[in-house]
Order: structure tokens, then sequence, then C-alpha cells
């Protein structure tokens, strides 16, 4: 089993933030979230980077649909809660429309959870996101921190590639 | 003696007036009877068709009037009725934060969901014009077809961010075809437009 760094979550943070600044990304939209409060700090300081909240997942979407088709990079930063608010927008507008985007979703629920209310929904949303036939994927414990952020350039390049939205799980808790 | 009432305006004039005000920037029209009458009644290649999605088409136009804030057309502009403005009232706030200049947001307001039977919105009681001021946009109104001529030329002029509120006729136009064009090309003959252009 591989060793838990001492502070995984700043770690784990650090990890997606070089996975975005990888990409290039030029915006970041994203609805805060506790554990990963310090990657919305980062990039809010970023030169280069807009980096700004909306106040519902959907709007991201659009948003993000609105950037790719000027050509511009763009990445979501969210909880996996907000997915299901984006389901209606991610099917009918950017699977219907080939629109590329790349959705980071923090999960919340299961191992290190502390809201005993989100669980339900946490433990099924991936499931959830591929049962609409949009891809995802899970980075968490089980994969080296060193592999995150070539993972998340990947992701990135996947949705670019086959015009799609996909969807990359975070698990950021210690 | 008499009192006559001025005919309020049919949506398709309305259109009309947009994509002839905006005939070199880039306009998204939301779902439904809005897209199909403009299709219907003069297919562009600068405009993008969202046949479902319904509320979405303010957040795509915030997300495409940032990405063309550095560079390509001077305004981008989108097209909402009201049932759909009132889905994604989130929109105006987000819109109102960010400021972009150069985004223009027109909403067709006839009081009803017309595309699915003329059930009344919230626009019957509700100003839209109202909320998008407090949200700070820059608002002009219009009722008939010459003051939303002139409110399109002043909100193309100005900066922004825009929005119109256009009061229109309740009803949608007889004879319009359904817009069964698949959506990956609606996107795809907008999006190279806008290649082009940018």
């Amino acid at each position: 089993m591989t060793a838990q760094p001492a502070d995984y979550r700043t770690e784990s943070c650090s990890a997606v933030i070089a996975g975005l600044e990888a990409v290039g990304v030029e915006f970041l939209v994203h609805i805060p979230d506790s554990f990963g409060a310090p990657v919305v700090a980062h990039f809010e300081a970023a030169a280069g980077v807009r980096c700004f909240p909306v106040a519902r997942e959907e709007e991201g979407v659009g948003i993000l649909a609105g950037l790719a088709m000027s050509g511009r990079k763009g990445a979501m930063f969210i909880q996996d809660v907000g997915l299901g608010n984006s389901m209606v927008a991610l099917t009918t507008f950017a699977m219907a429309y080939h629109i590329p985007m790349l959705i980071l979703a923090i999960r919340r629920g299961g191992f290190g959870e502390f809201n005993a209310a989100v669980h339900n929904y946490s433990e099924t949303a991936l499931e959830m996101v591929e049962s609409m036939k949009i891809k995802a994927s899970a980075l968490d414990y089980r994969v080296p921190l060193a592999q995150w952020p070539g993972a998340i350039k990947s992701a990135y390049d996947y949705a670019q590639m086959t015009r799609r939205p996909i969807v990359v799980f975070l698990n950021l808790k210690d | 003696m008499t009192m006559t009432m001025p005919m309020a305006t049919p949506r398709v004039d309305a259109l009309q007036a947009i994509a002839e005000e905006f005939a070199a920037a880039p306009v998204v029209f939301t779902c439904g009877s809005t897209s199909r009458e403009m299709a219907a009644l003069d297919r562009r290649p600068n405009h993008l068709y969202v046949v479902d999605a319904m509320g979405l088409v303010s957040s795509i136009l915030l997300g495409l009037s940032l990405g063309l804030e550095s560079a390509g057309p001077r305004k981008v502009v989108g097209v909402e009725g009201d049932g759909g403005m009132l889905m994604n009232l989130n929109a105006l706030a987000s819109i109102g934060y960010l400021q972009p200049a150069n985004l223009v947001l027109v909403v067709l307001d006839n009081g009803e969901y017309a595309s699915t039977g003329g059930q009344a919105t919230f626009t019957t009681r509700l100003d839209l014009a109202d909320i998008a001021a407090s949200c700070n946009l820059k608002v002009w109104r219009a009722d008939d077809i010459e003051t939303l001529r002139q409110s399109l030329a002043e909100a193309a002029a100005a900066d922004g961010p825009a929005f119109v509120h256009m009061k229109i006729a309740p009803g949608n136009a007889a004879g319009i075809p359904l817009l069964l064009d698949d959506p990956v090309t609606l996107g795809h003959t907008f999006s190279e437009w806008l290649r082009a252009v940018r």
C-alpha cells in the first residue's frame, strides 16, 4: 500500500494545481469547497488565469461551452454534488453539440467525509455520470499523487479529442 | 371616441430586427419557437440555435463574451425568452459580477410559455428589466419595433453588459417547421463561422 504524505490534503491540491497548469487553463470556473479551497486561492492569485465563482453548476457548463467555442481553455472545479445540477446542460448541450470541457469534481462522501447528508449522493455520483454516457475517471489515494497532473492533462486532451465533456472525480480528503 | 391599442410586436419581427442589427456578431438563440422562427425566417452562420437546454443561453453567452473579450467580434449577443431567463436568473448575477463589456442579452418577453401552450410566466407580475438592473446590467426597455431597433443600436454602441427587455405579443408564428437539424451540425456551423472571424 502506498504511504500517504503527511498532509495529503495540501499535497493533493498541489497535484491538482500542477495538472491545471499543465493544461494551461486560462479560465477556472468554480463553486467553492472546503477541501479544494487551496486550488481556488492559487488560481485567484495566478497571472494569466481568470478564476471566478458561479452561482450554480449548470451555469458553469454553459460558460465552459462558450469558452470552448471561442477557442479558449477553461475548466470547472466543483463538488461532485453539483454534477446533479449540471446533468441537463451536460447532456442536452455539451454532449448533444459535441462541446469539449473538463470538470474536476471533488468527492464528498466516502472515507474521511464529515457531512452525513452527502454520502447518499456522492457514493453514486460516478455511476450516475457514466450512466449518462459521460466519460469519467477518478483520482484518489489509490493513484500516486505524482501521477495526478498527467492524468488531469490527459483528461483535458481526451475531451478535446473526443469533443465531449469529461469529469474527473478527486478525493482530496486525508 | 374609440381608443385603439397599438398591436404588440410578433416575435418574428423582433427576431428580424436583432438579426439585422447584429449581422456580423455571434448571436445565440434560445430553444423552442424562438430558434425555430429565427431559422425559418433568416438562417445565418453567425447564429447558434440552442434547441434544448432551456435557460442556458445567458450562460453560453457569458462564456462566449469572456472568451472573445480580447479579440473577435465587438459584441456577443444572446436572445432569451422570459421563461428561459426565469429558469436561470443566476446568470444575471454572474454577468453583473463579471461585467463583460461586449455582452448584449435580449429578452423577448411575451409573459407566457408560448412553445408549450401559453401558460403564464412570472413576468406577468415581475419585471425582468428591474431584476437585470439590480444586477448592474445596463437596461433598455422596448415594447414596439421602432423602440426595439433604437435600443439594439444603442446597446450595440455602448459598453455593456447590456440587457434589452422587449415586450412582444403572445403566441408563435404560424406554419413554422420544427428545427430538426443535428445539434452537432448547428454547433459546427456556428463554431466555424466564429473561428473565421475571431
